[in-house]
């Protein structure tokens, strides 16, 4: 046992102790400032909020119905900026929607016919000098309407 | 990233550091009379430290997600399916699962069974549902679900069916979050195996099978796609041994739905319009189930449906 084992003990529990507070964060985050957002649309109940950092993406897969509206909305903690961007596509990899230049935190749509899509979530590099990523919470909520 | 810290721990490190981290909360909380959650936390399989490693090298960033319960139900209606209140799991069976497994799984049964319910406007069976669901919530550790204000705006909407789904959906978000944060997901994706079945299971009982209604039958041949995105679900938490049943059930089911037959056409951008303007994606995509593969699909549904209302 020496000094760097504990200070390595102290380390990892301190980053244990900040992933379980940032869980808790981005919860309270999508639960306050994104859940209303999807209003008049009907969540679909489950919860996907991550803490994500700059340069990273994240990939949900989910099936459509035919004759139901959905609406997609990609919630970002403002920390990480407006360049947060999403893409819709089909499981062959065709986009079928971005909001790359729009920038709308949402998106309405219907499916020709029922079918699994992919919703990418890019979250750009940065432009610190310093090299630090910032991280902030990403939430993605899926709402129906008849 | 940060998580290459702990991976360049050995193990001896990482269990120190944890059984420190677990004594600190267990000093703050020392006071306390253990909750509901702490409680059940202490007898459920949560993800030991490798799986969680595991998990996280396999599925980071990559999530699964399913039609709720609710849409699940809205869908059975819209399709011409009616209300059947003796198919559905007997409500007062919540106090008999002993398990997690058990409870999980029927916690997503009840919810569906309370969705459909709902979009039914069957008052009094949805009263009987929130019961069981509320207990089973309680059991696996996420009374919240169904806490003094989620009972407070049901009593106050019981007649409002909008007002209700929107209720259930937050119950059910409540659950699934907090299951998450306590890094139980894989009880998390139970609940959810549970209404998927429960929704199928409904589907299949409404169908007369000789003489199937087209709306519903297509309906039932398009789970194909959402038992795809549940199994994946299931197996990002590699062997977990409390999914591994539920997930040879589903692959025993997959084997059913992989028969039928799929047509599919070139995927469209968002250039088609609804009359009220909303784009129309995606390639279309025409599923063929015979007689015979519905019967199929019918009587395994009833196996493994049966095999968890029995747990």
């Amino acid at each position: 046992m020496n000094k760097r084992f504990f200070a390595f003990a102290a380390s990892l529990m301190l980053f244990l102790l900040i992933s379980s507070a940032s869980f808790g964060q981005c919860k309270f985050f999508t639960k306050k400032s994104c859940m209303p957002e999807l209003a008049p649309f009907i969540s679909n109940g489950q919860y996907n909020g991550a803490t994500l950092f700059e340069g990273e993406t994240a990939n949900i897969v989910q099936t459509f119905y035919s004759g139901q509206k959905y609406r997609l909305f990609v919630c970002v903690h403002e920390i990480l900026g407006d360049g947060v961007y999403f893409k819709v596509l089909d499981l062959e990899g065709n986009e079928l929607f971005t909001n790359q230049e729009s920038r709308e935190a949402y998106w309405d749509f219907q499916v020709v016919s029922t079918q699994q899509l992919s919703i990418q979530i890019i979250i750009p590099e940065g432009e610190s000098s310093l090299g630090i990523k910032q991280s902030g919470c990403v939430s993605v909520l899926v709402g129906f309407s008849e | 990233m940060s998580f290459s810290l702990a991976e360049s721990a050995s193990t001896g490190c990482r269990w120190l550091a944890i059984g420190m981290l677990a004594f600190s909360f267990s000093c703050t909380n020392s006071d306390v009379p253990p909750s509901d959650e702490q409680k059940a936390q202490d007898h459920a399989p949560a993800l030991t430290e490798e799986q969680s490693d595991e998990q996280l090298k396999t599925t980071q960033n990559i999530f699964v997600m399913l039609p709720s319960p609710v849409e699940t139900a809205a869908l059975l209606k819209k399709a011409g399916a009616g209300y059947n209140k003796e198919i559905l799991n007997i409500a007062k069976n919540a106090s008999q699962y002993r398990t997690v497994e058990g409870q999980a799984l029927n916690l997503g049964i009840y919810g569906t069974d309370l969705s459909y319910s709902s979009i039914f406007e069957q008052t009094q069976e949805c009263i009987l549902y929130i019961s069981s669901a509320k207990r089973l919530s309680e059991q696996i550790g996420v009374s919240d679900a169904f806490n003094a204000s989620i009972i407070d705006r049901v009593d106050k909407n019981l007649n409002e069916k909008d007002s209700m789904l929107n209720i259930i959906t937050d119950a059910y978000w409540i659950a699934n979050s907090q299951l998450k944060e306590n890094n139980r997901p894989n009880i998390a994706a139970l609940v959810i195996a549970g209404g998927w079945v429960e929704g199928l299971f409904i589907g299949t009982q409404l169908i007369d099978v000789d003489n199937p209604n087209e709306e519903l039958a297509k309906r039932i041949a398009e789970q194909k796609y959402s038992l795809n995105d549940l199994i994946s679900l299931l197996a990002s938490y590699g062997d977990d041994p409390l999914l591994k049943e539920t997930l040879n059930d589903l692959n025993e089911l997959k084997m059913l739905f992989d028969q039928i037959e799929m047509e599919k056409s070139e995927a469209k951008p968002a250039n088609d319009m609804t009359a009220d303007g909303i784009p129309i994606v995606g390639a279309s995509k025409e599923l063929t189930m015979s007689p015979e593969q519905l019967k199929k699909i019918t009587e395994k549904t009833v196996e493994i449906r049966q095999k968890y209302v029995q747990k």
